[in-house]
Formats: C-alpha cells, structure tokens, sequence
C-alpha cells in the first residue's frame, strides 16, 4: 500500500467567495491508497482520505457518499467518516471507503475510481474539497481462450425439497386456535350459531317446580307471583303490569290463546299484592305452576 | 251544606258526583279526556294546577269549565309585566266624591269564601307577584287590611303558554314544587275531534260555551272533608309502597338505579330528585285516581296514570339539560317505568 504515496497537495477546487482580511488557509487532502495493481473481479479495496481543513469548516453530511453503484464495474460497499478533531487551529477528517471492482478484463487493465466530492460550510459560504481520483490495475482471473468443460462446474447437489410439514402444522393449529377464539367470542356475546335462546318461562317454571320442596308458607305464594312477574317482564322486554297485556299479546301472537289466563293473573296478583284486604284463594300454586308450564310449552313451539 | 268531619262521608255517593263532575266538564273541553280526569283529581285532593301548553289549544276555557262545575266564588286575573302584588290583593280607585279609595281587590272581593283563584298566563307576571301567590296557595292565607285572612276552600288554577318566552318571568323551583300537578295540554289528535272544534259554531264563543257547563256539580264546601276522607278508605298496599319508593329512588339517582336514556351522561343528568312533598303529592293522586276507578285500593296504574302531571315539574336537571327539558325527562319516566319492577 502506498502510505500518502501521494502527498498530493490538490490544493482542491476552493470556491471561496472570500474578501476577508485573514484569508483561510487552503483545505489539505491526503490520500491512503490500495496497492496499485493486482486486483480480480471481486476484489475489495479499502483505501481512506485525510482531509484538514479550517476549523471553522464544517462538513455538510449531505455532502458524504452513499454506499451505491458508482460505476456499472464498480459498487461502494461502505463509506465511514472519522472526526480527528482539532489541532493547531485545523480540523482533521479522516474519510474511509470500500469498493469493490466488478470489472473483468480481457487483459492487465487500469482502471479510475472517481473523485469524490464534500462540501463544507463556514458561517455560510460554502466551501467544496475534491478527494481526487486514483487508479489501480485489475487482471482476468483465468486463461481468455481456455475451454469450458463440464468439469470445470462444481459437484451439482440434488434440489432439496423443502420440507412443509411443520408450515403446514403451524398453519393448522393457528386456524384451529381462531375458530376456537371466534366460537368463544360468539358464545360470550350470544352471537349466532351459539344463540342462547332467552327463555324466561322456561327458567320460571323450573323455579316454580323446585319452590314445591321448599317449606310451605305464606309467602311461598307471593314468591311464585313474583317468579312469574319477572318472567314477564324479562318476555316483554320491560316492566309489565295489567296494562300491558294485550300489548304483549299483539308482540307475541303465540300467546293470544293464553291471553285470558294471563289477564287473570295479573288480577290475581293485584288481589293478592295491591288489594285492601288481601285475597289468596283465587289460584292455587298449583295452578299457577300449571300456568307457568302451559307458557314454557308455548315459548318452547315458537320462540 | 258544610259536612262536619265527625260525619261518615258517602263515598260511593260523592264518586258519582265526582263523575258527573266530569262528565259536566266534558261538554264543554272536547278530545281532553285525560286532561279533565287529572283536573278531576287535582280537585279531590285540594290541589293546585299549572296548567301548559301552545297558544289556544283551551286551557282556558277548560280552567273556567272546571272552575263553573265546581260553584263557588271564582276569581280571575291576567299576569302582566306591570301587575304588582297589591293589584291582586287591593283596588285603588278615585272615588265619585274625587277621593282616593282602597278597596278589596280581585283575591278578597268574594272574602274567605273563594273557591278558585284563576291566575291566567302565571309567567308574565313578576317574581313579587310570584311571593305573594306561593304564600297564599301554600298556607291558602293572605295579609291584608292589617289582618289575616284565610281561604279554606282556595285552590289556584294557573296557565301559561310555552311559546313565548320574551317578557316572561320563570316560575323559580319552589313555585313549581307548589303546584300539585302540572298538565300539558295539546290540541287532540284525532282529526275528527279537530275538525269538530274548529267547524261546530258551538266551540267559537268561550263566553257562551263555559256557560253550558252545569253549575256547581259538587259542592265546593265538601271537598276538604271528601279529600281527607279518600286518603283515608283508598288503600296503600306495601307493594304501593315498596314501588313508589323505588320509583322516588331512580329518579333521585338514575345512574345507580341503572335507568338508561339514550344521548344523556345518567350519572351528570338529575340534579336534585323529587321533594317528599312531591312524592305525597303522587300517593295522594294516585289514590284519588283509584278512587275515581271505584277501586278501595292503589294499583301500579293508578300510579303510573298520575307520574308524569305530579313528578315531571318537581325533578330538576342540571343545567346542561335543562334546555333539552322536553324530551328528555319523559324519556327518564319512562326509563323508570321501564326498569323498577312491581311487585318486588
């Protein structure tokens, strides 16, 4: 490698705008390049650029190279800048870059990298150093003229077929775990096809047959009433009273033959909950477990 | 004919008097059946009424209706911006002799005998006026003449339309939470009935109208003992009981009871509930009701039938709905109605 080969004092295009009194001193470029020649196609060359400048100078990171493809032959791998900081009023950058050549010659061939251009700043005027380009010589890696043969190509391997099985399990379970959750949701949120079918009778007259082990009493009637109040109320989708009756009746059609048995409950009820001198023989509980039943029945043919 | 409190009152008697009463009212008040049963009621139980609604819709003519088929002395008086409180209590005038003379006014002209005080479109008339008249239908008393009198038999029929509101003084809370009831009244909604109101020649003259009405059906003099004694033979069961509490509980805290109205934050919409006057207020009405049912006893209906007229004035919102009053405290009724079960 050629250290600073070339102190190359390119003095490099310095658009000064100047016309201050103390003219700044002329940016200094220097270059560490590859070893001149004896590169192939393929070859990374790392080669780096001490740029000193002003201390004043600041370098406009727009300005840095991309890694890219420079050239069709030639690709920046890599651009790394380095701050060496400031030393007897000069700032010291130290630049690093890697190609690396595509190039392949039929023959020993130069090849120019191009310059490189920064830009740097002080108080607003711009200033721009050039790295310059540099050379190095690649070589064919292989005879020009040489036969191809078969055996020049590597061991073929077999193709390998891909193996699906534990794709295919993941994808399975994954779908069994979202129909799971999905029926989950559905049945949380009493949503179709696990619609549970509200069925107040039904849930009342189960009530109704287990208050008959119960100890008897006086309130034990009162309590079936209000079973069956409840009932109706969770039917007609809000409180109902006598008033109510034919509205529920019309909401339901499946009940009209029921219609006079609930009237008769509900004045029954009243005679038993409102009334002055509480009456309590009109329906036995019997009859209103038979009358509960009769409802389920009707609920259960005809939501 | 004043009927001593000692005697027992034939109720079954006064409920028929308390129908023709009714039915008197009625031939004079078309398509306001409702109306006329509340205005029913509010008389059995001694109460005043504030009657509301549009322009012209005839709460007056049904004010003078009730007012006709109760007899007794009957007084009336316009709300004005200028009317102060000593133009309802004195008569100022120059006499023939061109002396000053201060003489009874329009509430002490018929003396402690009065039995209706019609006080005709309530919101125009001034706050002081307001005082004076809150005193007098609250302690059904008066100073005057540097003495006191008293109106056993006074009850205050009010209006006021909805319309307008320029020149108009609110009636303050406490006002409001006084009268017994308060009534909206709308023109009726069957086209027939409409058509009848505005074709028939007998609806156009007021005058003449209000004095088909049969005088004097009940007597006014028996009404304090008939209100007392149907409080007392209608029953309150506990269920009443347990129901109207409920009510009275949902309304004073919709959020906690769970009473859900659409559009309004529930825990941020009541800002005080019913007053227990005006929870006493809807058990005495619903009895009244049950008792113009022919019933001895309160049903959740008898309740329900007086909810809106006795509880929807006494309810205050706070102020972010109190501008949107109309729709959303019977949407709160009848969220209640809806939630609070009975019996329970």
């Amino acid at each position: 490698m050629r250290r600073f080969a070339a102190p190359l004092l390119l003095a490099a295009l310095v658009g000064l705008s100047a016309t201050g009194a103390a003219r700044p001193a002329e940016p200094e470029v220097r270059l560490d390049l590859p070893r001149d020649h004896g590169w192939w196609i393929g070859d990374v060359l790392a080669m780096a650029a001490e740029i000193t400048v002003d201390a004043d100078l600041v370098l406009d990171p727009a300005s840095l190279p991309r890694p890219r493809t420079v050239d069709y032959w030639l690709e920046l791998r890599a651009a790394d800048l380095l701050d060496g900081g400031v030393r007897d009023g000069r700032r010291t950058y130290r630049l690093s870059l890697e190609y690396q050549t595509f190039y392949a010659p039929l023959e020993p061939k130069a090849m120019t990298v191009p310059p490189v251009v920064l830009a740097f700043r002080a108080g607003g005027d711009p200033v721009t150093v050039t790295v310059p380009p540099w050379r190095f010589v690649t070589a064919p890696v292989r005879e020009i003229l040489a036969p191809t043969s078969p055996a020049a190509l590597r061991d073929p391997r077999a193709p390998q077929v891909v193996d699906t099985l534990p794709a295919q399990v993941r994808a399975g379970s994954a779908l069994a775990v979202t129909a799971l959750a999905g029926g989950l949701f559905a049945w949380h949120r009493n949503l179709p096809p696990f619609r549970r079918r509200d069925r107040p009778f039904a849930d009342a007259a189960r009530a109704l047959r287990r208050t008959r082990k119960a100890p008897d009493g006086p309130d034990r009637r009162r309590a079936a009433l209000i079973v069956l109040h409840r009932a109706f109320d969770r039917a007609f989708g809000r409180r109902m009273g006598a008033a109510d009756v034919a509205a529920f009746v019309t909401a339901k059609p499946a009940f009209m033959p029921l219609g006079e048995r609930i009237a008769a409950f509900f004045e029954a009820s009243r005679a038993v909950f409102f009334a002055a001198t509480p009456t309590d023989g009109a329906t036995s509980e019997d009859d209103l477990r038979a009358f509960a039943e009769a409802l389920a029945a009707v609920e259960r043919r005809r939501p | 004919m004043l009927t001593p409190a000692s005697t027992p009152i034939d109720l079954a008697a006064w409920r028929s008097r308390a129908l023709a009463f009714e039915r008197a009212v009625k031939t004079a008040v078309l398509g306001q059946d409702g109306a006329v049963r509340l205005m029913t009621i509010a008389v059995l139980c001694r109460g005043h009424v504030l009657l509301e609604g549009d322009v012209g819709v005839g709460k007056t003519t049904l004010l003078r209706a009730v007012a006709r088929a109760l007899g007794g002395p009957y007084e009336r008086i316009e709300g004005t911006v200028d009317l102060m409180p000593n133009d309802v209590v004195y008569a100022a005038f120059v006499g023939e002799d061109g002396r000053p003379r201060v003489e009874p006014g329009p509430m002490l002209r018929h003396g402690e005998d009065l039995s209706v005080f019609f006080f005709n479109e309530i919101n125009r008339a001034r706050p002081e006026v307001h005082a004076l008249l809150l005193r007098a239908m609250a302690e059904r008393s008066l100073t005057a003449f540097r003495r006191e009198w008293s109106f056993p038999h006074l009850q205050v029929f009010a209006d006021r339309n909805r319309v307008e509101r320029e020149e108009t003084f609110e009636l303050p809370a406490a006002a409001r939470d006084r009268f017994f009831m308060e009534i909206a009244i709308a023109a009726p909604a069957e086209p027939e009935l409409r058509r009848r109101l505005v074709f028939d020649s007998r609806y156009h003259d007021t005058d003449r109208l209000v004095e088909t009405v049969p005088e004097a059906v009940v007597d006014f003099r028996g009404l304090a003992a008939l209100a007392s004694a149907i409080q007392e033979a209608v029953h309150a069961a506990p269920a009443i009981e347990t129901y109207v509490f409920d009510l009275w509980e949902a309304l004073r805290a919709p959020a906690g009871a769970g009473l859900i109205v659409p559009g309004v934050a529930m825990d941020r919409l009541v800002q005080g509930g019913a007053s227990p006057r005006g929870v006493s207020a809807l058990v005495r009405a619903s009895r009244a009701h049950a008792f113009l049912d022919g019933r001895d006893f309160v049903d959740p209906r008898d309740v329900a039938a007086v909810f809106g007229p006795v509880m929807a004035h006494r309810i205050f919102l706070s102020a972010a709905y109190e501008s949107r009053r109309d729709s959303v405290v019977p949407a709160l009724l009848e969220a209640a109605f809806a939630h609070v079960p009975v019996p329970r």
